[in-house]
């Protein structure tokens, strides 16, 4: 690409328009010691706990410890090329962010608006419960965990349990929608974060969503900064009157980067060596997702935190943490993963608190039940094992439990539609699955999408337009189960015409 | 840096100075003290661990030429607690509290080239009527700030130099 001359004096001329050299007044300190990523600046008598600092070089740090006659503060970046007796500046700033919506595509942000990157959360004044949902994609997650929009719910599991594929099966859901979505990683390796990146690009999900990426190569001031910075680009749409969706990839990496930042600035240990302000740490970036009310803009911000535990450990501090701060959690397991249930989700003790509030009223109408059947399933399923002969009862619900599961199971990157969704789960709660064999179940939830929407025009648009089910779509439901199951050459079925198709004609003879 | 110590140190000297009005006599004192301190050969002795205490203290205490009465006490204080790499602490410790209660800033102002007296002058009459105190001023001259002038005081520091406004065009043409 070719850059003339002349484009290059005007940009420069452009830049020198309104440029007042104004004199610069700051406290002064000069560095002790430095290492670690922390540096002990002497001097800096008036620095603000907070504040943003300069150091030579345009390096820039934030003074964490404010002591009796010298600064303790952690060097955001590089600090090779630090040394004792340089001078720090004072900017009388707090930490900011860039926001806006980028214009181009791989280019710098361009945006003259900035936010705090720490910022007190909403207050109650300015919030209204949540009562819209997120749409996972997720059959199980939207059926039984259902996520509002301002909440903030947690997803813990062991590591390869599936947790980053949740947050990439939400986010790609959004696509066509008007929630942006910002994906934090936290000293993740960088190949993984390319990986997202690759993923999501490749599902056309950039257009609307935001990577801020600390990786783990990254020091660990950026990785304790990356999740409050991301929060503040997400409290930008907030503010606006629009929908985000915050993803933080993953919390334990925050956790551990802050430890070490606090053990180099020699603040004292508590439980497994974190610093006391640990739950702080996570609970004022948690709390500053909200759900604001029409006179705020109306406008939310959901977040997603993500907490790896050891060895399904969740009884460990910091997952104890999270799952006290957060409004319920999606339990992955490695076990129910192995055993080929994808998403590996652990019903039971999974919970989301804002419950069918952040349902559309078409999934309460078809899952209302599905929670309790699984968990009583899952009891039984339990019991029989011991069991030789059991009695018809238990032994029809072991069979639907059973094809409920299968039905909830679903591959990565293929995020459900609601109509589809609502259908399918109709399906199974209402026994038509049950004369399916279990291992055809998938096959059947695929061909049953295949056939609504070649044969059955209209009905899957009706549910997602109209988000609740009457008594004509009910009928045209059953109707499209029927002739489907006497396809597939389930006993008991028969073929019946779509009322619907039959409505239309009938009325344009009368017409 | 001060230290803890030598805060305390200088607090006790300063007191003491106060209480008897001798407060110049004192600053003298602490200035030949950190004056002898700071020879290494004299240093070398002072902190060689081997030499008895009484022995190292009988060097300052022995040489009446050096020091009077109140400065050899210190001096012999020092020696004993193995504090005497504290010496240049204690007396800028000591200087802050003697400037402070005198109502005293002191400023450093630096230029690329030698200021006149009627500046200095100038530049001492302004800051003390801003800062309403009286301001003892420094000259420090350093070609690297082309032109302009730098004015310290305390931690705080406003800057006017050429150099400092090239810096800030520099990163205003170099930001994207």
């Amino acid at each position: 690409m070719g850059i003339s001359t002349k484009e290059i004096s005007e940009v420069i001329k452009e830049r020198l328009k309104d440029f007042d050299a104004s004199l610069v007044s700051a406290d002064v300190g000069r560095i002790v010691a430095v290492g670690d990523g922390i540096a002990q600046i002497y001097g800096l008598q008036n620095a603000m706990a907070g504040e943003l600092l300069e150091f030579p070089h345009e390096t820039y740090g934030l003074a964490l410890n404010l002591e009796e006659d010298q600064v303790r503060s952690v060097i955001l970046g590089e600090f090779g090329h630090l040394h004792e007796g340089d001078e720090v500046r004072t900017t009388g700033r707090l930490l900011e962010v860039p926001v806006g919506v980028p214009l181009d595509d791989k280019g710098p942000i361009k945006t003259t608006r900035t936010l705090p990157v720490e910022k007190i959360a909403p207050g109650v004044i300015t919030r209204k419960r949540v009562d819209s949902p997120v749409q996972t994609g997720i059959k199980a997650i939207d059926a039984m965990i259902p996520i509002g929009r301002g909440q903030r719910e947690l997803i813990i599991g062991d590591r390869f349990t599936g947790k980053t594929t949740v947050l990439l099966d939400t986010i790609i859901n959004q696509k066509g929608k008007d929630l942006y979505c910002i994906y934090v990683a936290i000293g993740q390796n960088a190949a993984s974060v390319a990986r997202v990146a690759a993923t999501l690009e490749e599902n056309g999900a950039m257009d609307y969503t935001i990577i801020v990426a600390a990786s783990a190569a990254d020091p660990a001031s950026l990785q304790y900064i990356a999740p409050y910075a991301g929060c503040a680009m997400g409290e930008y749409f907030m503010e606006k009157g629009k929908e985000a969706l915050c993803c933080y990839d993953d919390l334990t990496k925050q956790a551990w980067a802050y430890r070490q930042l606090s053990a180099t600035l020699r603040r004292p240990p508590g439980r497994e060596a974190y610093p006391g302000d640990v739950f702080y740490l996570h609970s004022r970036l948690l709390e500053r997702a909200a759900k604001l009310n029409q006179a705020h803009g109306g406008g939310s911000l959901t977040a997603l935190p993500v907490i790896e535990t050891q060895a399904n450990d969740v009884s460990a501090f910091i997952p104890t943490n999270v799952i006290s701060i957060t409004d319920g959690q999606i339990y992955l397991q490695s076990d129910l993963f192995n055993a080929g249930q994808r998403p590996a989700l652990n019903v039971g003790i999974s919970v989301s608190r804002v419950g069918g509030d952040a349902q559309t009223k078409a999934m309460r109408q078809v899952a209302g039940k599905l929670r309790l059947d699984l968990a009583q399933y899952r009891e039984l399923a339990a019991f029989a094992q011991f069991a030789s002969d059991l009695d018809t009862a238990t032994r029809n619900q072991l069979e639907r439990g059973a094809r409920l599961t299968e039905l909830l199971k679903q591959d990565k990157y293929q995020p459900v539609p609601l109509g589809e969704q609502v259908a399918a789960l109709y399906a199974g709660t209402q026994g038509h699955l049950d004369k399916v064999a279990v291992n055809r179940v998938i096959e059947w939830t695929g061909g049953f999408i295949r056939f609504l929407k070649s044969d059955r025009q209209g009905l899957l648009e009706a549910i997602d337009k109209q988000q609740a089910l009457d008594d004509s779509l009910f009928a045209r439901l059953n109707a499209a189960i029927s002739t489907f199951n006497h396809q597939f050459g389930i006993e008991g079925y028969e073929d019946q015409p779509d009322p619907a198709a039959q409505a239309a004609p009938a009325a344009s003879k009368k017409a | 840096m001060a230290t803890a110590a030598a805060k305390r140190y200088a607090r006790a000297v300063f007191e003491l100075a106060q209480q008897d009005g001798q407060l110049e006599q004192w600053a003298r004192r602490l200035e030949r003290i950190r004056e002898l301190f700071a020879d290494p050969h004299v240093a070398a002795v002072l902190n060689n661990p081997t030499i008895a205490t009484d022995r190292r203290e009988a060097f300052v205490a022995d040489a009446p030429h050096l020091f009077d009465e109140e400065a050899t006490n210190l001096a012999r204080l020092l020696i004993e607690s193995g504090r005497i790499d504290e010496a240049p602490a204690i007396e800028d410790e000591f200087q802050r509290l003697a400037d402070e209660a005198a109502g005293r800033v002191r400023a450093t102002v630096t230029t690329a080239i030698e200021l006149s007296a009627h500046d200095r002058q100038r530049v001492t009459e302004q800051l003390s009527t801003q800062l309403k105190k009286e301001v003892r001023l420094t000259v420090v001259v350093d070609p690297r700030v082309i032109g302009g002038l730098r004015l310290q005081y305390g931690d705080h520091v406003a800057d006017a130099t050429v150099a400092a406004r090239l810096e800030q065009l520099r990163r205003r043409l170099a930001s994207t």
